[in-house]
């Protein structure tokens, strides 16, 4: 039966419009029926109810497309879903970062040589976690990490501060006061303890009971096997840091390890009660069937009954997962110790921190002590600034402004701009890149030259070690396409002098003003301002110095390199003639090279006339 | 029906002076113009009932009076917020119930037939408004008071009309 076209229209949206078009609809079509439709009477009652149920409808139609995007949605589970998608992590209140200086009195000891210093035997390791200090407002800090009193540097000195205290009766140093700074987090650490059924539950979660849980230190079982926390359930592998013992230790403090996973969580966070939960994965270690850790063997498709088969779609990311997603526990009993707490008021003012609530000290093994209960009662805290980073817990607000700049973020290192941003976000345990630059490798199409440099202790520009390129080959080798190559390479440092000749005004001070010269120069050369492969600007140097205040003209400009040794003062070995290296007002250094004013105070000479 | 053909074009032209009636529908307009007044349904009665006659499936008014008589009674009868989409349709005289004995009753409620009047069936013309209690039907526990307005259509030649609504109230 052909179909009935009946003249309707559907551009009414609100209650006076859907009622305007049903008026006409049925004056057209029911007017032999009815003819009143007037607000009084049914028939208006009746076109009311319909353009009331349309009205409705239309109603709900924009509120759920507004609720497809998280910068108009209004339900708090929709924007929390719509952040989840894009990858913002929702977290409770968080905590602040304290620096808080360790300080306590230790004997002395006579070195060979005659000196005396704090005997390192008795300067114990303060334990962390087990560290507890607390502000005058009552908020705790915990010791992120070990504190160890007697360490010492690549040279054999101590990283302590040290004063002396107390003498003996003959005038040698008796007691030294030994201090050391040290990051505290703050809010409580806890142990909770989950009693695991023998019933294989797939995904098995299990909710922690304290709310804004800042970072979940350990997950282990009555087995002893310890559950990684992941960012998805198909992740098989973390990375584990390894104390790095090399003589670079003072650069490198740690060495990637990466390790599979089998026992793995996922973390969720509710935006409403703050709570956490952990989910596990869903195999059983006792099944045969389930693999813990994949084998790819075992992913060729079967060719049961056929003798042709097509081309097939598959997700690369099949090769590492396994069936089981993880190891759901059984049977046993879960340990959780973590770490939650914070706010606002965490961000406690200096020197607010000084009671010790509780320590865990070890002492060295070569330890002989006559008194430790004095040096352990010796201990005593402050923060000499004020803690910071404590923060309230995220609005709906804070949710849809991290969406946007989410969705921009990606596992994977696709452009340059991606490959910088892995870099330079490296945690800094592994060691710190402070300058990274990259060309094409003109050799190797698919390859990409990586310069990095690395800062020493007096944040000068320095070689970095290899420890470093290796930690970061083995992080950089997670997010690259298997096709692309990366060449870690030294940068080049070319340290730089600056020698110039001003006119100066009669009226004004000829030392003054190229002090002040010298002075802005030093504040267009810092580091800051430089990055690898970056010109040096001739007109900027020029700028500067005829704007200086007193300065009537520039006589004379030379840019000079620095190398080697010059007046006790080292600089890099590299060797260039800056002047021959000028391009239309730009000084070229070669490829992978940055420009440093290495010694500010020595490498810029001025004249006045 | 005359027709013939232009020689020059190849189609036919047909003279309208010549269109007329098929029998049929000749026979059909007679019978309708010999018989009575059609009077065709206005709207629906209430309360609304089943139709047993020729108005359809459900009752309905074929007289004009009679339609704005039961608009009009639907009108005094009516509160806000009763009717969905139009929050103010009615005269909203219940809650005056609650105030009964009140020396402002009568004013407010002439004030809101008034109002609602004016809105919804502005070409109502009220002549008197005219409380009046039901004494038999009022108990100790709920009392009700009646409302009488008489009033006219000019444009449909509608006078000295009267309708009656009684309000219950809480005693």
């Amino acid at each position: 039966m052909a179909k009935k076209l009946v003249n309707k229209s559907y551009l009414a949206k609100d209650f006076i419009s859907l009622r305007a078009d049903l008026l006409n609809y049925a004056k057209t079509y029911f007017s032999e029926q009815i003819q009143d439709f007037s607000e009084p009477s049914m028939g208006g009652l009746l076109l009311d109810m319909a353009a009331y149920v349309g009205d409705t409808m239309s109603f709900y139609l924009d509120y759920q497309f507004k609720e497809l995007n998280p910068n108009t949605a209004i339900e708090v589970n929709n924007v929390v879903n719509h952040a989840k998608n894009a990858g913002v992590p929702i977290v409770g209140a968080s905590p602040a970062v304290a620096n808080i200086t360790f300080s306590m009195e230790v004997p002395a000891k006579q070195k060979e040589n005659g000196s005396y210093e704090p005997n390192p035997e008795m300067m114990p390791t303060l334990k962390a976690l087990n560290t507890v200090v607390i502000a005058s407002n009552g908020v705790s800090f915990t010791l992120d990490e070990d504190l160890n009193f007697a360490e010492v540097n690549d040279d054999g000195i101590l990283l302590a501060k040290y004063a002396l205290l107390t003498n003996t009766n003959t005038g040698a140093p008796a007691t030294y006061i030994v201090e050391r700074d040290a990051r505290c987090l703050s809010g409580k650490t806890v142990r909770e303890t989950f009693n695991i059924d023998n019933v294989a539950v797939p995904f098995r979660k299990i909710t922690i009971s304290n709310p804004d849980v800042s970072n979940i230190v350990s997950v282990t079982d009555t087995e002893n096997n310890e559950y990684y926390e992941v960012e998805s359930l198909t992740q098989n592998v973390v990375y584990k840091r390894i104390k790095n013992f090399d003589p670079n230790k003072d650069t490198v403090g740690y060495n990637f390890e990466i390790m599979p996973a089998p026992f793995r969580f996922v973390k969720d966070v509710n935006f409403n009660t703050r709570l956490t939960t952990i989910q596990f994965g869903s195999g059983d270690s006792t099944a045969l069937d389930d693999d813990v850790l994949p084998d790819p063997s075992e992913l060729a498709l079967p060719l049961y009954g056929k003798k042709v088969f097509t081309r097939f779609s598959i997700d690369p990311n099949a090769l590492i997962k396994t069936k089981t997603l993880g190891i759901s526990p059984k049977n046993t009993s879960i340990a959780i110790q973590y770490r939650y707490g914070g706010g606002l008021n965490h961000n406690v003012p200096a020197s607010t921190i000084t009671t010790v609530d509780k320590v865990n000290i070890q002492f060295p093994q070569a330890a002989t002590f006559t008194n430790p209960a004095s040096i352990i009662n010796s201990l005593s805290v402050t923060n000499k600034v004020e803690a910071a980073g404590g923060a309230p817990p995220l609005t709906i607000a804070d949710l849809r402004t991290q969406i946007g700049s989410a969705r921009n973020q990606q596992s994977r290192i696709v452009t340059q701009q991606d490959l910088l941003s892995r870099i330079y976000t490296m945690p800094n345990n592994f060691g710190r890149v402070v300058r990274a630059g990259l060309r094409k490798d003109e050799r190797n199409p698919l390859a990409t030259q990586l310069f990095i440099l690395s800062q020493d202790i007096n944040s000068k520009l320095t070689f970095a070690p290899d420890a470093l390129k290796m930690n970061l080959s083995k992080y950089l080798n997670e997010f690259r396409l298997i096709s692309d190559a990366i060449d870690i390479l030294d940068g080049i440092i070319i340290n730089y002098g600056i020698e110039f000749t001003v006119i100066v005004h009669p009226n004004s001070n000829k030392s003054l003003v190229v002090a002040n010269a010298i002075s802005n120069l030093k504040n267009i050369s810092k580091l800051k301002y430089f990055q690898i492969d970056q010109p040096l600007v001739e007109s900027d140097i020029i700028n500067t110095l005829i704007t200086t205040p007193g300065v009537l003209s520039l006589v004379s400009l030379a840019v000079v390199n620095y190398s080697g040794g010059r007046g006790g003062r080292i600089y890099s070995d590299y060797s260039l003639d800056i002047s021959k290296n000028k391009f239309k007002g730009f000084y070229i250094g070669p490829p992978g090279s940055i420009f440093e004013l290495k010694y500010a105070n020595t490498d810029i000479v001025g004249n006045a006339e | 029906m005359a027709t013939y053909e232009r020689k020059d074009y190849n189609y036919r032209v047909y003279d309208f002076k010549s269109v007329g009636q098929s029998a049929e529908a000749y026979r059909q307009s007679n019978r309708l113009l010999s018989t009575d007044i059609v009077k065709r349904p206005i709207g629906i009665k209430t309360p609304i009932a089943l139709s047993y006659g020729n108005s359809g499936l459900l009752e309905m008014h074929f007289e004009l009076p009679n339609q704005i008589r039961d608009n009009f009674r639907n009108l005094l009868m009516t509160n806000h917020g009763e009717r969905i989409g139009l929050y103010d349709y009615g005269a909203n005289l219940k809650s005056l119930a609650f105030e009964l004995g009140q020396s402002d009753f009568d004013e407010m409620a002439i004030i809101r037939i008034k109002s609602a009047v004016s809105k919804y069936m502005p070409f109502i013309t009220l002549d008197t408004f005219e409380p009046f209690n039901k004494k038999e039907e009022t108990s100790q526990e709920l009392a009700c008071v009646g409302v009488k307005v008489q009033y006219g259509v000019p444009s449909a030649r509608m006078i000295n009309q009267q309708i009656e609504v009684i309000i219950w109230a809480a005693g």
